[in-house]
């Protein structure tokens, strides 16, 4: 098949990569730009764990073709923080909470809470919960989760600028 | 067994940016080509080997199909507008909020964000939530091709199962929504299992009310057939009759027509025996807050 090099715009940085016409873009992020903070879950839509933001709306890498996001703004977990060496007010608040067990969720709910919180920045605790739906989690029973998004929230620091 | 990480067949993917290039494409001959546009359905299938095409067509770098607009009291949707911009557009307008419901429980944020309004309709899944509410509002397609455009009601559309009445040059270019009138009110419910789910069972309502007279009341079920159904037995039942209470025996007889009235079968989601069972008490469900909709329009 026919391979061509395209650019990808990651966490504001460019990548040039080559890609086939098949490649989607979760595997291009994970094992080709060595990323390894988007996930590879279920691969077929349902569990949110590849989850990043292309043009600043949340979507699943997983289904979606490397090509098809040429000339988007991607944004991964690794583009969440302020700046090397520190936490997002949702990582922190995730952190603070215990909203982490094994983690594999983890980069899909906080990319889903920081449109969420963009979007909506005093968000009920139905709102969150409609927000994450898409989102699984096999470890925390999602409470945790869900208080430490409303602690980001309350917060007030984590809304101002997009990722 | 599949490999869900990778797509192993391989294809060329096709991203023109007008509809002259897009029919261009379609046109060449002896092409494989599938139209892809969200691609949540498409590429699932792909990856589970139910689809291999050689060629697929993107129509989302199309701008000239990603528009909402209302005009002569038809809502137009481009056929590459996303769901979330289809679900919002439609909270506005209270005659229409089934469509709103049934666009908003297609699936969650994600799939929202990524998936279209033609997408829905054309992967022609008998359990599409947008389906429905749809059908119940009389709602038109106007398909494209290089050699000119013609109108189709959506239910001569779909055919049955992933087939529709698409020609293979052609695309939908609009989804068209007349707006009714007045007094209507509408609602959608589904069955499901979990939250962003496939339906088990979905209805949608649209009624039109007249003080306490139901003037006429328009049903529609999905995932209880090869296609989504419009049944007529509730409009003959109802149609101009006084409601003095929305629980009373006439809207018991109404649902129970349309439990009679679908096809279902047993399969992975659910059971018919299930299905014809919960359609009588969604059809009541539905009726009450489209029947409280419709006054509140109205006063």
């Amino acid at each position: 098949m026919k391979k061509e090099l395209i650019t990808l715009t990651i966490n504001r940085e460019q990548y040039d990569v080559v890609v086939e016409d098949n490649e989607l873009l979760s595997n291009v992020i994970h094992d080709t730009i060595g990323m390894t903070g988007t996930k590879y879950g279920c691969g077929t839509g349902e569990c949110g764990a590849c989850t990043v933001l292309v043009n600043g709306e949340p979507v699943l890498a997983c289904i979606t073709l490397a090509k098809a996001v040429q000339g988007a703004e991607i944004v991964t977990i690794e583009g969440v923080a302020p700046e090397p060496g520190k936490l997002d007010p949702i990582q922190e608040a995730f952190v603070e909470q215990a909203a982490i067990q094994c983690g594999f969720c983890t980069p899909g709910m906080i990319l889903v809470a920081k449109d969420l919180l963009i979007r909506n920045p005093k968000p009920t605790e139905d709102e969150i919960r409609d927000a994450i739906r898409g989102n699984i989690c096999r470890c925390t029973g999602y409470t945790s989760i869900v208080k430490a998004i409303q602690d980001a929230a309350d917060s007030g620091l984590c809304c101002r600028s997009k990722p | 067994m599949h490999n869900s990480r990778i797509i192993t067949n391989e294809f060329d993917f096709c991203q023109p940016a007008t509809l002259t290039e897009l029919f261009g494409l379609l046109n060449e001959p002896g092409g494989d080509d599938r139209l892809i546009a969200g691609g949540t359905d498409i590429l699932v299938m792909m990856k589970e080997g139910r689809h291999c095409p050689k060629r697929l067509v993107s129509t989302m770098k199309i701008d000239e199909l990603d528009f909402i607009e209302i005009k002569d009291g038809v809502m137009r949707i481009g056929a590459a507008t996303k769901l979330k911009k289809v679900a919002a557009a439609c909270r506005e307008i209270k005659s229409i909020l089934a469509l709103h419901e049934g666009v908003s429980s297609i699936g969650k944020l994600q799939i929202l964000n990524m998936a279209t309004i033609a997408g829905n309709i054309c992967t022609a899944s008998p359990a599409a939530d947008s389906v429905p509410p749809l059908l119940t509002l009389g709602t038109t397609l106007t398909l494209k091709s290089g050699d000119g455009e013609r109108q189709v009601a959506l239910e001569d559309f779909i055919l049955g199962p992933g087939k529709t009445a698409i020609g293979r040059d052609e695309i939908v270019y609009s989804v068209n929504i007349p707006l009714p009138a007045e007094g209507v009110g509408s609602s959608f419910r589904k069955m499901e299992r979990v939250g962003a789910d496939i339906a088990k069972i979905n209805i949608a309502i649209s009624i039109k009310r007249n003080g306490d007279v139901c003037e006429s009341c328009k049903v529609a079920v999905g995932s209880c057939a090869p296609t989504a159904l419009l049944i007529d037995e509730p409009g003959g039942i109802l149609s101009g009759q006084l409601i003095s209470d929305p629980e009373s025996d006439l809207i018991r007889r109404a649902g129970v027509a349309v439990s009679e009235a679908i096809r279902p079968i047993d399969d992975i989601r659910s059971t018919a025996e299930y299905r014809r069972k919960v359609a009588k008490v969604l059809f009541m469900d539905v009726f009450q807050v489209a029947w409280d909709r419709a006054k509140g329009d109205a006063s």
